[in-house]
């Protein structure tokens, strides 16, 4: 039966047992009222046959006329009730015997009373006819009496009888009610809620991945039609996922099989390639025209972008196969910030973008975890920054969140005034060798394999990441990762003079609050000011400080005030440093000011860099640290190369000699270094190809300083043109060495220009 | 050890204990008059009533109420059926009976009936006619009330004491000009001799119920099966009254009567147990007219048939049948 069928005849049944109850509720009613009327006229005949009685008694003891006349009424008034109508329309037979003895009753009370005048006067057989007729006329009324209250009595007795009966009627109407609601219930009990509730359990069971299970309704109505439907649908999702496991066994297998190839492949394509740009840089040294020069640099940039992104592919697969592992091992936040910086100085510094570096002041000195890929994460990171930010700021923060004990929380965040990335482009941002668009890979470049990687290192770390991102307004990338924290014996915090105080002119605040808390970070105290005039003010103010740096302003500055402030600096006895970002080298270099300056820092300014600013340092005679040109018989030398391997290999070679060697990755690190008035430097060693300042125009900076005049300047070159050699000496280099380098040239040359070195 | 007038008490004692069992498994013998009014005994007789209420009768038939007491006051019954008068007759000499509960009333029992060559159309027309009855019943109690109230004197009638089995015969050979008899005899009369007899119409002056009367000896010893007896009764008459057409058939074929004289007369009958004040009110009247016509040793007197009647079984069985104290 189906279910609306069912609900039908529940409402049908309902509605008739309402009905029926109705009605014989109004029966019962209707029959009481009844009943209440044959009381009443049975109440009425005993009352007035009881009344006859008395009246004939009363009539024969004193025949007065009042009494005959209310014997008379009352038999009338009896005959009159008698007559009335009955409920059954049939006369019951105790008031039929009634009827028939009140006939008889009057011919007798006539002759009674006609009799009665010959009372007296009559013989014995008048007598024995009156004593009759009285004796008669009393019997037969007390027969209609007991006829009256046995009828009385019947009445009763029916009255309760059917009372009974009415009563029990009502109790069967409601108790077939509740047996019909009763019935009802278990109808949709038994008939929709038992298979709705089985039917829930199968949902539950499919839901908690039983694919076998099976809804047993087998009812011919809705339910069941829902039952069967939903254990065809678990037929055919069972099957479905069937073939979904066993295409996607098929994709992992596939997948791992993609894994292992590309690892293999990565590691061994990037063996040769390391090899190509090697030969390429060596190659490039000995280039005999600028224009191979320029194809090799394009060969070698080519290489090692290459290298990159099989270095990528390979760490990637290394992720994925499981076979990276991590280190676990205490290092240096403080380093760890100072080597990101100067990996990306270069990149940033290429670009009117500015990095900024805000470590916050309560980072732990000390982590314990995998240097390495944090610095790979944070470096990417930023690169991507750079990359997408075509002017304005990239900002990394890194701060601690609420972790468990013993542990720190590191989160690294990377905030850039970029190009932002769009919806669409922010769903698959993760995926591998994906980019926002292709647009985005025409023009900035790169394989997509960055994020990736991030993403891959950071689930590595079982950290977790996220970005936030407008397009137009630039992006937010943040991981956030946890280190194991030292013993608290063996976090030392650094050693910090808490008198040291540092002035900063700035006029971005955003550098003025990042520097503020590198400066607590190594426990020196940061004041700031946005103006020169602010500066000079602060200390007429009395303000005291170990040092004043100063914010390179990207708009134009009036030299002679600069000048002017740095020498009053001089006479307070304040040296003065100056913090440039990409694209002030030149303009500082352009208003001839850069001697003027004790040291010069290129931007981001690190918490180490800090720490470490005017350490021995004053204003009319810049010693460096760790030498005195007096103290030792040692000579002192500053190599200067942006290539890591030749500095090395520099150093590698000097160093035997018993020299102390600074390096310096470009012309302007070198100046930062040679400008200072007593350097202390003998000799300076120096690639005339560099990036951010090419050591031709670093010669001729600092042979404006008298002091330098005669400081002997080695460069190094590839070019083996005559023109070549010339422009070097004409920039003021003393000699020229072509690579690649022979140790024996070199100190031999040397020997010849600073005499102290043994060859 | 039993002494030896020990072991006699204890003989006795089974001998009495034996005795009373053997009465106890006797059927209770009940006399019952050939009539009508006994109608509740045959329908509880033949639905086997007295069975399913528990009670072993046995009913002993008689030719009327008046011998059916002689009867049962000789031994031969246990009860009796009967109207009041047999009961008012032998209450003069005895007072070792009762009676239990009338379980039929009717004034139409009794009919005159008279030889259509004497020209009797009316009660008054009587006098002068030599008139039949039956000694020592209603019948004669009736004659009587009927010439008294239609004015005619006893003493201008010449009455013949006839019985219920010559009744007939008395009319069909002009012994009699009219007689007085119950039914069903008047009826089968009427049917035999249609051409010869007619009904006389009389007015109702005698209410009659006819009764079950017991030994004082059967209440005492027997009580239970008298109650069950009475439940029958009760059983009997609500059947009766419940199913008439069956009652009607069962008359009919128990007393070889047409039903077309069943259904004439079978309303004039109201079968219900009862026991009521006009009983003895109907016997003290009826004691005052025996000892005035000398039905009775006029010295003898009046008894207090409060005496006469036993509510307390009816009670028990049928409380609001009861209207006696």
């Amino acid at each position: 039966m189906r279910v609306s069928t069912k609900i039908n005849w529940a409402v049908l049944c309902t509605i008739v047992c309402a009905v029926v109850v109705v009605l014989g509720n109004m029966f019962i009613i209707s029959e009481q009222f009844k009943g209440l009327s044959r009381t009443e006229k049975a109440q009425s005949i005993t009352h007035l046959s009881s009344d006859l009685l008395v009246l004939t008694q009363e009539y024969v003891l004193f025949q007065s006329p009042s009494v005959r006349d209310a014997w008379e009424q009352t038999r009338d008034e009896l005959e009159r009730v008698l007559k009335g109508p009955f409920n059954s329309g049939v006369t019951p037979p105790e008031l039929a015997d009634i009827r028939n003895s009140l006939a008889e009753l009057k011919p007798m009370f006539e002759t009674l009373v006609n009799g009665n005048l010959q009372v007296g006067a009559g013989d014995d057989f008048t007598q024995r006819r009156q004593a009759l007729i009285i004796e008669r006329l009393i019997a037969e009324t007390q027969l209609i009496s007991e006829l009256g209250y046995q009828w009385a009595t019947q009445v009763n007795e029916d009255q309760t009888t059917y009372l009974q009966g009415l009563t029990l009627l009502g109790a069967l109407g409601l108790g077939s009610f509740v047996v019909v609601i009763a019935l009802l219930v278990a109808l949709i009990r038994g008939g929709v809620l038992n298979p709705l509730i089985r039917l829930k359990r199968t949902a539950e069971a499919i839901r908690n991945g039983n694919e076998d299970a099976v809804c047993d309704v087998s009812s011919r109505d809705e339910i069941g039609d829902v039952a069967r439907a939903v254990n065809q649908m678990t037929q055919s999702l069972a099957h479905k996922n069937k073939r979904l496991r066993e295409a996607n066994a098929r994709v992992e297998n596939a997948s791992k099989a993609k894994t292992e190839f590309l690892s293999s492949m990565s590691h061994e394509i990037r063996t040769p390639l390391n090899g190509i740009a090697g030969l390429t840089y060596l190659l490039k040294d000995t280039a005999v025209s600028s224009n191979q020069k320029l194809l090799l640099d394009s060969l070698e940039k080519t290489s090692r972008n290459l290298i990159d992104l099989v270095s990528d592919v390979l760490d990637i697969s290394k992720i994925e196969s499981g076979s990276m592992e991590l280190e676990h091992r205490a290092f240096s936040a403080l380093e760890f910030i100072d080597k990101v910086a100067g990996i990306m100085t270069g990149a940033a510094a290429s670009k009117p973008v500015e990095l900024i570096i805000s470590p916050a002041a309560n980072l732990p000195p000390t982590l314990i975890g995998d240097e390495l890929r944090l610095r790979q994460i944070v470096v990417n990171l930023i690169g991507n920054a750079i990359k997408f930010t075509p002017f304005g700021h990239v900002h990394l923060l890194l701060y601690t969140v609420p972790g468990s004990k013993g542990t720190c929380r590191l989160r690294v965040e990377v905030q850039d005034t970029g190009v932002g990335i769009s919806p669409q482009g922010q769903a698959n941002l993760f995926q591998q060798f994906y980019q926002a668009d292709a647009s985005v890979a025409r023009e900035f470049g790169g394989s997509g394999l960055g994020l990736s990687l991030v993403k891959n290192l950071v689930e590595l770390m079982q950290g977790t990441m996220g970005f936030a991102s407008e397009l137009g307004q630039g992006s937010t990338f943040w991981a956030e990762l946890e280190f194991n924290l030292p013993k608290p014996d063996a976090a030392t915090l650094p050693e910090s003079d808490p008198e040291d105080v540092l002035l900063l002119m700035t006029e971005n605040p955003l550098q003025a609050r990042a520097l503020e808390q590198s400066a607590k970070l190594v426990g020196h105290q940061l004041a700031c000011v946005d103006s020169l005039d602010e500066a000079a003010l602060w200390f007429e103010c009395g303000g005291q400080a170990v040092g004043v740096i100063l914010d390179f302003p990207r708009a134009t500055i009036d030299r002679l005030v600069w000048i002017d402030f740095v020498k009053s600096m001089g006479l307070r006895g304040v040296p003065c440093a100056v913090l440039l970002g990409g694209e002030g080298t030149r303009r500082l270099l352009n208003k001839g000011i850069s001697e003027i300056f004790s040291a010069i820092y290129v931007k981001p300014l690190t918490p180490l860099q800090l720490k470490d600013a005017f350490n021995g340092l004053s204003p009319n005679l810049p010693i460096r640290a760790g030498f005195s040109a007096t103290a030792t018989d040692k000579l002192n030398l500053l190599i200067v190369d942006d290539s890591e391997l030749n500095l090395n290999v520099l150093d590698g070679i000097l160093s035997r000699k018993q020299a102390n060697i600074t390096k310096a990755k470009n012309g302007l690190e070198a100046l930062s270094f040679l400008l200072q008035f007593g350097h202390g430097f003998d000799a300076v060693v120096m690639d005339v190809q560099m990036p951010l300042m090419d050591g031709l125009e670093a010669t001729r900076e600092l042979r404006k300083q008298p002091f330098n005049a005669d400081l002997p300047i080695i460069g190094l070159t590839g070019e083996v043109s005559a023109e070549d050699e010339k422009c070097a000496l004409e920039a003021g280099m003393s000699a020229v060495l072509h690579k690649p380098l022979q140790p024996e040239a070199l100190m031999s040359l040397l020997n010849k220009l600073v005499k102290s070195i043994p060859v | 050890m039993w002494s030896g007038s020990g072991m006699r008490q204890f003989h006795v004692l089974l001998f009495l204990l034996f005795v009373s069992s053997l009465l106890h498994a006797q059927p209770l013998r009940i006399g019952v008059s050939e009539t009508i009014l006994s109608l509740p005994l045959y329908v509880a007789q033949t639905e086997g009533l007295f069975q399913k209420r528990g009670v072993d009768v046995a009913l002993v038939s008689c030719v009327g109420g008046n011998r059916c007491v002689k009867n049962m006051l000789a031994g031969e019954t246990d009860l009796s059926t009967a109207t009041e008068l047999p009961v008012v007759f032998n209450s003069f000499e005895r007072s070792d009976f009762s009676i239990l509960a009338s379980f039929v009333s009717t004034a139409s029992d009794l009919k005159v009936l008279a030889r259509k060559t004497a020209n009797v159309s009316q009660p008054l027309e009587l006098e002068n006619k030599r008139l039949g009855y039956i000694k020592g019943t209603a019948s004669q109690y009736v004659f009587d009330l009927v010439l008294v109230y239609s004015g005619v004197d006893p003493a201008a009638v010449t009455t013949k004491a006839i019985t219920p089995e010559t009744a007939s015969q008395a009319l069909a050979q002009a012994e009699v000009d009219a007689l007085c008899i119950w039914e069903p005899f008047a009826s089968r009369i009427q049917q035999d001799l249609a051409a010869e007899v007619h009904l006389v119409p009389t007015p109702k002056l005698y209410t009659e119920n006819f009764n079950l009367i017991a030994m004082k000896s059967a209440i005492k010893t027997r009580p239970r099966d008298l109650e069950l007896v009475l439940l029958a009764l009760k059983d009997s008459t609500d059947l009766i009254t419940e199913n008439p057409g069956k009652a009607k058939a069962l008359l009919a074929d128990r007393f070889d009567i047409p039903m077309s004289i069943i259904e004439n007369i079978f309303d004039d009958y109201r079968f219900k147990l009862s026991l009521n004040r006009s009983l003895p009110r109907t016997m003290e009247g009826q004691a005052r007219w025996a000892l005035r016509e000398g039905h009775v040793d006029k010295s003898l007197t009046q008894p207090n048939y409060n005496g006469y009647l036993y509510p307390a079984l009816l009670k028990k069985v049928d409380p609001g049948a009861v209207l006696l104290p």
